[in-house]
């Protein structure tokens, strides 16, 4: 009840000067419309980052001979039973495949470089990486036996090669002989990573191994249907009889690099955060101790009717309180209104050549997390309590003859 | 009951002790009654409103004793003091001091909400007591939009909302016109009579005095003349 009473004097106090705090709100709303706004996006490259490296044939997980990553060859390649497939409850998996993943030599008329030779089984493929979204100018590879060629966009153009045209793949075969492969270019696919773009050719699995003299595959890709159940798949693959001498790794473990860079805009939101509220909370004192100062006599007379020394603390503490709960309300409104205009996403094609370089798309579409938004809230309300101690400690410390009689 | 609602012994106030101190209240003894009406009247710098103060428990005395209806304030810590004020105290100041925030009803319900009475309860003796105090249809209106005379109205209904054992006054008829504090002054007078409201008020002015059942005099922070009246 005496809560309620707090509630209905702080509440009504801060009408009393509708001006000042109406701007303070404001101003406060719009620092949080911001920070919505910023956070959306750096939830948008976050994301990205992460969909592209899971799609970019990391998938959630990769099973590896030992050895194979630091020399990708069949010295390091294992068998795989045909029945076999993850045991991770079926809901949970989007799917998977099996690789023969090589580098090799790529040569084409004019031009010679170096690539990572992948036989894929396209179909199993395109369900858990980027291929199946890819856009393919000529033709994507239709089965494992496919004896084509699927080069990058970009590989293509330094090779200056085209689609329909032939080039020959120098490979190193199990038994440890280099083969030389004439491959017709099939066609050219895009990737949001221009890494992969640059570096990776697909062809079909079977027709790699024919041509390898192999039956082995060197890695297996599962990707899940969602991050949550990470954890779990990943405990049944590592206990999976199938994999005992092999290593498996999830997608952080294969791209640190990239992992960090998703950690480390999770911190971006709490440096927004912390400038926010350096500015906002100067503002927000001010006009707290403004307002203390102005009822100095108030407060002596509620001193003197009775009310009690943490009556007033709590009075002063839920004032900073009523104003960034209004601030956020206008604030997320704002932000998230920010958010739907700009739901399309924001085109940095003039910047794209930089954008890329830091692994993000051309287009950022905002995200907005429900979780953002709560976490937002609660550090604000907590930073406004924090800030309100002052004031509310300047109030305390009033005697109520001294208040009286000022 | 307590038979002293107030009892003070060898109660002094010095202001400044260690630099240029000021006796404001000199080693009084002064005791009232419940159901009594007392002025406090003397020159400005007498010493009414500091001995108003130290029964009120809004200061501490430099030495003796002050008692109020049983309780020994100079043991009681600073929230000891906001209890005793919250239960046992009413409060009448001379510049009314509402709550500008709240309206007149509220006002009144004030210290019942301090105290925890529930909310229908609170509004029956609001509306009872501005009844009393002929203020019933200016229940909804904020200090700013009510005369002086009125706020001290409202500011009398609030301080005996809770039939505190002693009504406390300072000047309180200093910013009224002559008319309204003789409505004032029938006001404390009725509640002393109707409802044994025990009033202690200091005052310049002889028209309050004349109200008193029992007229003390300061003068340099001593009690120079006690009176009954007929």
């Amino acid at each position: 009840m005496k809560l309620k009473l707090l509630l209905q004097l702080a509440y009504r106090n801060l009408w009393r000067h509708r001006r000042r705090n109406g701007l303070l709100m404001i101003s406060i709303a719009f620092g949080v419309a911001a920070l919505v706004f910023a956070s959306s996006f750096i939830r948008s490259f976050q994301g990205s980052l992460q969909v592209d490296v899971i799609a970019a044939m990391n998938g959630h997980f990769k099973v590896f001979a030992p050895g194979y990553r630091d020399n990708p060859s069949l010295k390091s390649s294992f068998a795989l039973d045909e029945n076999w497939s993850p045991d991770v409850p079926s809901e949970q998996v989007m799917g998977w495949t099996a690789r023969v993943a090589l580098p090799a030599v790529v040569m084409s008329e004019r031009e010679t470089r170096g690539l990572q030779l992948v036989g894929v089984d396209p179909e199993a493929e395109s369900a858990i990486s980027f291929l199946g979204e890819s856009e393919i100018r000529g033709e994507g590879l239709k089965s494992p036996e496919d004896g084509k060629l699927l080069l990058g966009a970009d590989l293509a153009r330094r090779l200056q090669t085209e689609v329909g045209r032939r080039v020959v793949v120098i490979i190193e075969g199990s038994d440890g002989r280099s083969r030389e492969i004439g491959y017709r270019v099939a066609g050219l696919y895009t990737a949001a990573q221009p890494a992969v773009e640059r570096l990776i050719a697909f062809t079909g699995v079977k027709n790699l191994q024919r041509h390898l003299d192999t039956s082995s595959f060197t890695e297996v890709s599962v990707r899940l249907v969602d991050e949550e159940f990470e954890g779990s798949a990943k405990g049944s693959m590592k206990s999976d009889t199938a994999f005992s001498d092999l290593d498996v790794f999830d997608w952080r473990e294969l791209n640190p690099q990239i992992a960090q860079m998703v950690e480390l805009a999770d911190f971006a939101f709490y440096i927004w955060f912390v400038i926010l509220w350096i500015a906002l909370a100067f503002g927000l004192v001010n006009a707290l101790l403004t307002s203390v100062f102005e009822r100095i006599r108030e407060i002596g007379m509620l001193r003197t009717l009775g009310m009690r020394p943490s009556s007033i603390l709590v009075q002063i503490v839920l004032e900073s309180q009523i104003v960034i709960l209004y601030s956020l309300v206008l604030g997320m409104l704002v932000g998230t209104g920010l958010v739907y205009w700009f739901r399309d996403g924001i085109d940095l094609a003039e910047f794209a050549q930089g954008v890329e370089l830091v692994g993000l798309r051309s287009v950022l579409v905002p995200k907005l997390l429900v979780s953002d938004l709560v976490r937002l809230s609660v550090l604000s309300l907590a930073l406004g309590l924090f800030a309100s101690l002052y004031p509310a400690w300047r109030a305390l410390r009033l005697r109520p003859l001294v208040a009286l009689q000022s | 009951m307590f038979k002293d609602i107030v009892r003070c012994s060898k109660l002094s106030r010095i202001y400044n002790p260690d630099n240029l101190p000021v006796t404001a209240l000199d080693a009084v003894d002064f005791s009232m009654r419940s159901g009594e009406f007392v002025s406090l009247a003397g020159p400005s710098g007498s010493g009414k409103s500091t001995l108003l103060n130290l029964i009120g428990g809004l200061d501490r005395p430099t030495s003796g004793e002050v008692e109020v209806a049983g309780m020994c304030l100079n043991t009681l810590n600073e929230r000891q003091l906001a209890d005793m004020r919250l239960h046992k105290l009413g409060f009448v100041f001379q510049a009314y001091n509402l709550v500008p925030v709240l309206n007149a009803r509220e006002n009144v319900e004030f210290i019942l909400q301090l105290q925890g009475v529930l909310a229908a309860e609170r509004r029956k003796v609001a509306m009872d007591l501005l009844e009393s105090v002929g203020l019933a249809d200016h229940a909804n209106r904020r200090p700013s939009e009510l005369s002086g005379g009125q706020q001290q109205r409202v500011a009398v209904a609030r301080a005996i909302s809770t039939s505190p054992a002693l009504l406390l006054a300072d000047e309180p008829s200093a910013n009224l016109d002559s008319a309204t504090t003789q409505e004032l002054l029938k006001l404390f007078e009725r509640l002393n009579r109707e409802r044994n409201v025990t009033i202690l008020t200091a005052t310049h002015d002889p028209v309050v005095q004349g109200f008193a059942s029992r007229r003390l005099q300061l003068h340099d922070g001593r009690i120079v003349s006690d009176e009954q009246s007929a």
